[in-house]
């Protein structure tokens, strides 16, 4: 089991809400951050951006997520 | 006989011409379909005109129902300044459409009951279809609009009516001008993502609304997976579409204009006809006018079930958690450290994943009552083991639990069932019930039913208790955590059935108001309570045992009767496995498991196939019962709901799982050499004594 950042205030940072439809567009723009679940078909937050690159593309997939699925709970 | 012309603006290969009778007059209906010419249409509205009692014009571009006014009316206004221009009534049906449309819901969500409740509903147009938005909103928050995607071709979707308005109201008029419109719906790399991005929102959708007018440009390259056991909301939905849904695995095809005539017309031909009956101008109709013959004529939405059987789909969740660490080398890395770091590591674990927020363990499918309901849902973990939770205040799994439930009504979840522990801590689900969005149920009604189902067989099959039909089972039996929510039921169960009952618990107090209960609904029952439950383990023939030790040693299981039933209602388990090794001669059965209807996938929960716990049993039963409601919580569960959830989980096929123990089933010959066991062993006490 990999419990997975993927819900709604329960960790710092940026989180998959359920809304993900599964394109995989954050896993495309952040593979070091977002991960994809295929057996549950939706994107999540494999390890938190700790550089300032990784932030920028976290940011940038939080913008081009054609969902606004990605939440961002604190600034990181 | 009055002359009802339809022109439309699509393609002339489904015209038609009938005659019918409407509202005591008779009618000739002719359609003339112009291939989008707009100059061959106004030549047929001038021919026509004067001669048709009232004109329809079919296949336009409906005003929206959401944005600047000038915008709304656009459409509108170029139909109106031709219809002015000709002295027969013109309408293009959006009055009709526009009061079929909130009719049609709120009698599906009638009659059909909680319909709409949390379901995930995506609109092909938010605009178009803004009035649908408006009703389906007071059901359920999962609403995506995918407007600014195919009007606009820009990859994002609007998830909030609100946020729809916004886009209406400025956004929309703005993009209008922006020449990328044009681009990206031509350049291919934004084209293609457009296309997946839409396919991939069909597919996570429960409900797709789609604008009739585009109904086959939307839909054109949708395939099984993207409406496959889909509900589709459209007005008009002809033969043709019907079998398009059809090939595509659709359930439900809700088709918000109501079929009065012999055959599906367009609501611009049923508001002429209407215009007609009545002798009015179009200008004259209120809309109160059109819901009273709606109401008159019984005009009730069309329900088409493409397969042919009747389909419904109701959605639950439920909450687990790890029974214990050893549970979490589950998960390969885990394992493999555990393997060479010290005891601690997992330790640490533990603590760690007990602040991890909920995540989606398995989905849920396939389950099918013989009512022909079916249900599905997700099973969300908590990170917290028994330990865990124990050691943290309960509003530290109130908080996750909450979260849960924000999680399940996103995903569409209609009910969410609490399980295992997080039903023990606090108020046993009632916090939780009163702050979470969607129903609760802890599941304890129908744990007591089935524990007491596996219990009563098991006697059964071992034969050891002579049972007489209409007579109490001429045996002891004892209840351990009798004052709990299941312990107390068990009892009252019990007593109705032997000749007497044992009921140990650690508050006498609580124990006493138990018995004086119990032996008021009946009086001939031997009733003895005890907080030193050890003294009578080697006179019981039943025990059951309910507490919530989470892990501390209830009875010892040395001392018992050979050949007693032993039912374990706790979870975790009252009685490790080692406990039950040391005496093969006792059936220890784990209780409650029971075996769901249909063909039910999930990821494992530690139970063979189709077979579940019986609190997730009752968040299914009540799922397929469509009983969104708080149905169990507290620490007293309510006999009448145990006897409730029985019948309802009969009603949907749930039938009592083969009688398992911790190492697996029990076959036929594993409780007939228990039996012969305890046998040996009391002959072997009878000689020795």
């Amino acid at each position: 089991m990999q419990p997975k950042e993927n819900s709604m205030g329960g960790s710092e940072g940026f989180s998959v809400n359920d809304d993900c439809i599964g394109c995989v567009i954050c896993a495309e723009i952040a593979p070091n951050n977002f991960r994809f679940d295929h057996e549950q078909g939706c994107g999540y937050v494999g390890k938190q951006p700790n550089t300032k690159k990784e932030v920028c593309l976290c940011i940038e997939a939080k913008d081009i997520c054609p969902v606004s699925a990605i939440e961002v709970a604190d600034e990181p | 006989m009055k002359q009802v012309i339809s022109i439309s603006l699509g393609s002339s290969e489904k015209d038609y011409q009938f005659e019918t009778e409407f509202l005591g007059q008779d009618f000739i209906i002719k359609r003339f379909g112009t291939n989008g010419d707009m100059e061959k249409a106004a030549e047929l509205l001038l021919k026509w005109d004067k001669v048709a009692e009232a004109i329809g014009i079919g296949n336009v571009n409906f005003p929206y129902g959401v944005g600047p006014r000038y915008l709304t009316k656009k459409h509108h206004h170029k139909l109106h300044e031709l219809g002015t221009q000709v002295q027969t009534p013109v309408t293009t049906g959006s009055a009709l459409r526009d009061v079929s449309f909130e009719w049609a819901l709120r009698y599906i969500e009638y009659k059909f009951g909680n319909y709409f409740d949390n379901a995930r509903v995506l609109f092909l147009s938010g605009m178009s279809n803004y009035r649908i938005a408006k009703v389906i909103s007071e059901f359920t928050q999962n609403l995506s609009f995918a407007d600014p995607v195919l009007e606009n071709g820009i990859p994002k979707f609007v998830n909030s009516l609100k946020d729809l308005e916004s886009y209406a109201h400025g956004a929309h008029e703005v993009l209008q001008w922006v020449p990328s419109k044009r681009l990206t719906t031509s350049v291919m790399p934004i084209k293609a993502w457009n296309d997946y991005i839409l396919r991939k929102a069909m597919q996570k959708a429960n409900i797709i609304v789609v604008p009739s007018y585009n109904f086959d440009r939307y839909l054109k390259d949708a395939a099984l997976e993207e409406l496959g056991g889909k509900t589709i909301i459209t007005s008009t939905a002809y033969d043709e579409r019907v079998v398009f849904c059809k090939e595509r695995g659709v359930d439900v095809i809700i088709d918000t204009t109501p079929k009065i005539l012999q055959r599906v017309v367009a609501p611009n031909v049923l508001e002429a006809l209407i215009i007609a009956a009545l002798g009015k101008n179009r200008d004259q109709i209120h809309p109160d006018d059109l819901l009273e013959i709606i109401s008159e004529q019984k005009m009730d939405p069309r329900v088409v079930y493409p397969s042919g059987t009747p389909k419904r789909v109701n959605r639950f969740a439920f909450v687990i958690h790890p029974l214990s660490k050893e549970f979490l080398k589950k998960d390969k890395a885990v394992d493999m450290l555990s393997n060479f770091t010290p005891p601690a590591f997992l330790d640490a674990v533990e603590k760690v994943i007990a602040y991890a927020p909920p995540w989606v363990y398995s989905r849920v499918t396939g389950i099918k009552s013989p009512t022909g309901t079916e249900a599905e849902g997700w099973l969300i973990t908590v990170g917290g083991t028994p330990k865990q939770m124990l050691a943290h205040s309960p509003e530290f799994t109130y908080t996750r639990l909450l979260q849960a439930a924000r999680m399940a009504k996103r995903m569409g979840a209609q009910i969410m069932g609490l399980g295992a522990f997080t039903k023990v801590v606090g108020d046993a689900g009632v916090t939780v019930a009163k702050k979470a969005d969607i129903p609760i149920t802890t599941g304890n009604s129908y744990s007591a039913c089935g524990a007491l189902w596996a219990g009563a067989e098991a006697v059964r099959r071992m034969g050891l208790i002579e049972i007489k039909k209409g007579k109490r089972i001429q045996g002891k039996t004892m209840v351990l955590g009798a004052t709990g929510a299941i312990g107390s039921v068990c009892c009252r169960l019990l007593a109705k059935a032997f000749y007497e009952v044992v009921m140990g618990g650690r508050n006498m107090a609580k124990l006493l108001a138990l018995k004086e209960s119990i032996l008021k609904e009946d009086p001939e029952v031997k009733i003895k309570v005890t907080t030193r439950p050890d003294k009578f383990l080697k006179d019981m023939d039943v025990i059951v045992t309910a507490t919530s030790g989470a892990g501390k040693k209830i009875l010892d299981i040395t001392k018992v009767k050979p050949g007693c039933v032993i039912t374990d209602v706790a979870r975790p388990l009252d009685l490790s496995p080692e406990d039950v090794a040391k005496r093969p001669d006792v059936l220890v059965i784990e209780s409650g498991e029971i075996e769901l209807p249909g063909n039910p996938e999930m990821k494992s929960i530690g139970l063979p196939h189709k077979v579940a716990y019986a609190c997730l049993a009752e968040t299914i039963v009540l799922a397929l019962e469509g009983r969104f409601e708080v149905f169990t919580i507290g620490r007293d569960i309510e006999w009448e709901k145990v006897k409730e959830i029985y019948k309802l989980g009969l009603k949907h096929g749930m039938k009592l799982a083969a009688i398992s123990g911790v190492n697996g089933v029990f076959t036929d010959e594993d409780i007939a050499s228990v039996k012969q066991l305890a046998l040996e062993a009391r002959n072997e006490h009878a000689a020795a004594t």
